[in-house]
């Protein structure tokens, strides 16, 4: 383990990750944050003094819990957000890691950002986000007029009247549409520091991978513990080897994925190498955890296609996840960096 | 790998890289690089002339104590020394079996008289070796072995026949996998021997691959007699013994294959980027989502060999880590195989140099490729442990 804390501070808060997402089993986002926060996980990455400024990797322990126990609350949003809102507005953030506010982001928006005197105006369509009509504060792309890209943070009390529902793929996780017209938020509420925004994309996709991994572990788990028990033509599931293999083939990919992730979690050299890395176990993620759910959902027959087996609520999580992150731009990115790579090195 | 943890020497990393770089870039001939056009195939003199110069050098056995011949360094060298031989497209080692599979067993459990009396002349190409496991009624499941050993007075009779024997016909000895107890105690009756392949009695057939290259032989055992010498390691222990030091082998052999994977990738994406006939490729989506995936999978590979080698570096055991690398890179490089195939195939109006040469490459990878999910245990045997040793799904109802 990297930085000023070791293993055991990493077993503690995996432990108390586990804690925390069986005590929030049930209750509203608003409870769920606050419980968090009692347990000290929301601040964990956001700099002294108001966090623990800690090593990205402790990150992962909370959010492979919070996707085991399928929780709603946008932890992921939460722990990156918390590194740069204390940077830039810290009684914000402090309500952030206190629990008292929530805040949800969007992958893509169409907004355009006019920075006027004292402030920055939005104009146009914030993408799917989830949990907008819940949480407090957005977190949004922008293309910033005048050249260049940001990102911006919304208030979202006066908002909610500008939503557009959009579904309910993910349970507990409804999607909104936003719509701006002059929306004016303070002038620091708009990121437009390059290195802060790929530090964004690459602990989003990250810590997306490892939420998706997880969610792909628990449908593994489930399917085990299933065709262990189950009898069918006399003798146990467990028995066929055509079962087996593809449980086995499932441990391979998950494996697979491990090594991605360990690599692009303990990287901590180069924002470009980081950014690639977590390009790359992303864009891994996602091509291979949703044929692992929905092979696991398959293998539990009749009881697979039922609301009270969480089969479903796994393969949903992954797949609400890639729908608001997308696949294919991410993988090209990947091939590019490939490809350029190897017309750089090679001497024929 | 078997790691000498009393006189490791102390080296550099990034001096050893670059020597060991400096030196491959001078000795390897460039006829022998295959994504070189001008690629010539070697005859297997001159392979077995380079690979003793390698060891001259110290590029042999570098992890293996210094008195049994090897170079005394840590598993850390072999891995760079691996990652330098992936990265230059150099031949393949003849005595492959010798160096990554008989040497580690020999210095485990071998006798100070056998690890004396082998291992230096394997490193140096003067004794080949061949491998003696898989019999007729007995591929991937070794429990079956029928070729007995029988204990007499002066000698240990061996009768049976051995199949898919790679190198038999021109190996100087054997490590044999016989029975020596009742078939009942499965693997508790095996046991191994460095059995002379000049012994009287010993007939060699030559198997004809689907690559049409030599080597690949079944073997008959009639009568033949050996020392009591020949034992390696306890009698009826053998496979046991073997198998501790397999489940390390079969992580760290051929280190070399990601990152001589990641040559293979980028020698055909030069080529696509020379080749008229192919650039457009480069930009065609399915293509690029298809060398992403690949690239990925070259990345799991080298992630898979640096946290194995930390791991040994901690004295953390690889159990059956192994065969989740193994069952990765093989079918991994299957799919590349393929893929390279078929974006090659669309320059065949081109009859440059070096799409000839690339076209004979991947065509030979591709071929050899499909021996890859079958040899070192088949991807069902690999599925089967992962099952088994990794998940413990239960057996028994």
């Amino acid at each position: 383990m990297t930085g000023h804390y070791s293993t055991f501070d990493y077993n503690e808060i995996t432990k108390s990750s586990i804690r925390a997402c069986e005590t929030c089993e049930g209750l509203s986002l608003a409870a769920t944050a606050t419980k968090f926060a009692e347990y000290g996980l929301l601040n964990i990455l956001a700099p002294l003094p108001l966090g623990l400024d800690l090593n990205r990797a402790f990150a992962r322990p909370i959010i492979e819990a919070a996707a085991r126990y399928h929780l709603s609350f946008p932890l992921i949003e939460t722990l990156i957000a918390s590194q740069f809102l204390a940077l830039m507005d810290p009684e914000i953030a402090e309500q952030v890691m206190v629990g008292k506010h929530i805040i949800t982001a969007a992958r893509v928006s169409s907004l355009s950002a006019d920075m006027i005197e004292g402030g920055t105006k939005l104009n146009g369509i914030v993408g799917e986000a989830p949990l907008v009509n819940e949480a407090h504060l957005l977190i949004t792309p922008v293309k910033i007029i005048g050249g260049g890209t940001g990102l911006a943070i919304i208030e979202l009390a006066n908002l909610k009247n500008k939503l557009e529902p959009r579904g309910e793929l993910e349970i507990g996780r409804p999607r909104n549409i936003l719509h701006l017209n002059d929306h004016c938020i303070p002038a620091n509420h708009l990121i437009s520091k390059p290195k802060i925004i790929n530090s964004y994309n690459c602990n989003e996709m990250t810590f997306r991978a490892a939420d998706l991994y997880s969610c792909a572990q628990s449908s593994l788990d489930l399917a085990i513990s299933y065709i262990s028990t189950r009898s069918q033509f006399g003798q146990k599931l467990v028995k066929f080897q055509a079962l087996r293999h593809d449980l086995a083939r499932a441990r391979l990919v998950l494996e697979n994925g491990s090594r991605l992730l360990d690599n692009a979690l303990s990287d901590e050299s180069q924002l470009d190498v980081m950014l690639a890395k977590s390009e790359l176990v992303y864009s891994h993620a996602a091509s291979v955890t949703p044929a692992i759910a929905e092979m696991a959902l398959q293998m539990h027959g009749g009881m697979g296609f039922t609301w009270d087996l969480p089969a479903h609520i796994y393969l949903r999580r992954i797949r609400a996840q890639i729908r608001s992150i997308g696949l294919a731009e991410i993988r090209e990115k990947v091939a590019n960096r490939a490809i350029t790579k190897a017309l750089q090195i090679h001497a024929i | 790998m078997v790691v000498d943890t009393i006189n490791v020497e102390t080296v550099d990393p990034a001096a050893y890289r670059l020597e060991v770089r400096s030196w491959l870039e001078e000795n390897l001939p460039q006829a022998w690089r295959a994504d070189l056009p001008g690629y010539k195939h070697q005859t297997l003199p001159e392979l077995y002339a380079w690979e003793r110069q390698m060891y001259a050098a110290g590029y042999a056995g570098v992890a293996w104590p210094k008195i049994y011949g090897g170079q005394g360094l840590t598993i850390r060298e072999h891995l760079i020394l691996n990652q330098e031989i992936g990265r230059i497209a150099m031949p393949l080692s003849t005595n492959s079996l010798g160096k990554e599979l008989v040497g580690p067993i020999l210095l485990a459990i071998g006798s100070e008289v056998q690890k004396h009396r082998f291992i230096p002349s394997l490193l140096n190409m003067d004794e080949i070796w061949c491998q003696g496991f898989s019999e007729p009624e007995a591929g991937s499941d070794l429990a079956q072995v029928r070729t007995r050993a029988e204990k007499k007075e002066n000698t240990w009779l061996i009768n049976g026949h051995k199949i898919w024997t790679s190198l038999a016909d021109r190996a100087d000895y054997c490590l044999l996998l016989a029975r020596t107890g009742p078939i009942e105690n499965r693997h508790n009756s095996l046991s191994l021997f460095a059995l002379p392949m000049k012994s009287k009695g010993i007939t060699v057939r030559p198997i004809r691959q689907m690559t049409e290259a030599e080597g690949f032989c079944e073997v008959f055992f009639d009568n033949v007699e050996i020392s009591h010498d020949a034992l390696i390691g306890s009698e009826n222990d053998g496979w046991r013994s073997a198998s501790e030091v397999l489940s390390v082998e079969r992580a760290t052999n051929r280190m070399y294959r990601g990152w001589r994977f990641e040559n293979e990738f980028r020698h055909l994406i030069q080529v696509c980027a020379n080749e008229p006939t192919l650039r457009d490729l480069l930009s065609n989506h399915h293509y690029r989502q298809q060398l992403a995936a690949t690239w990925t999978d070259i990345e799991i590979i080298k992630s898979y060999v640096l946290d194995i080698t930390k791991r040994l570096e901690q004295g953390g055991r690889i159990g059956q880590y192994g065969s989740l690398m193994k069952l990765h890179w093989s079918e991994a490089h299957q799919r590349f195989a393929t893929l390279a195939n078929e974006m090659l195939s669309m320059g065949w109006a081109s009859n440059t140099p070096e799409m000839i040469n690339a076209s004979r490459r991947f065509e030979e990878i591709y071929l050899l490729s499909r021996a890859e999910t079958i040899f070192a245990g088949t991807t069902e045997i690999q599925l089967g442990i992962i099952a088994d040793r990794i998940l413990q799904l239960p057996r028994e109802s």
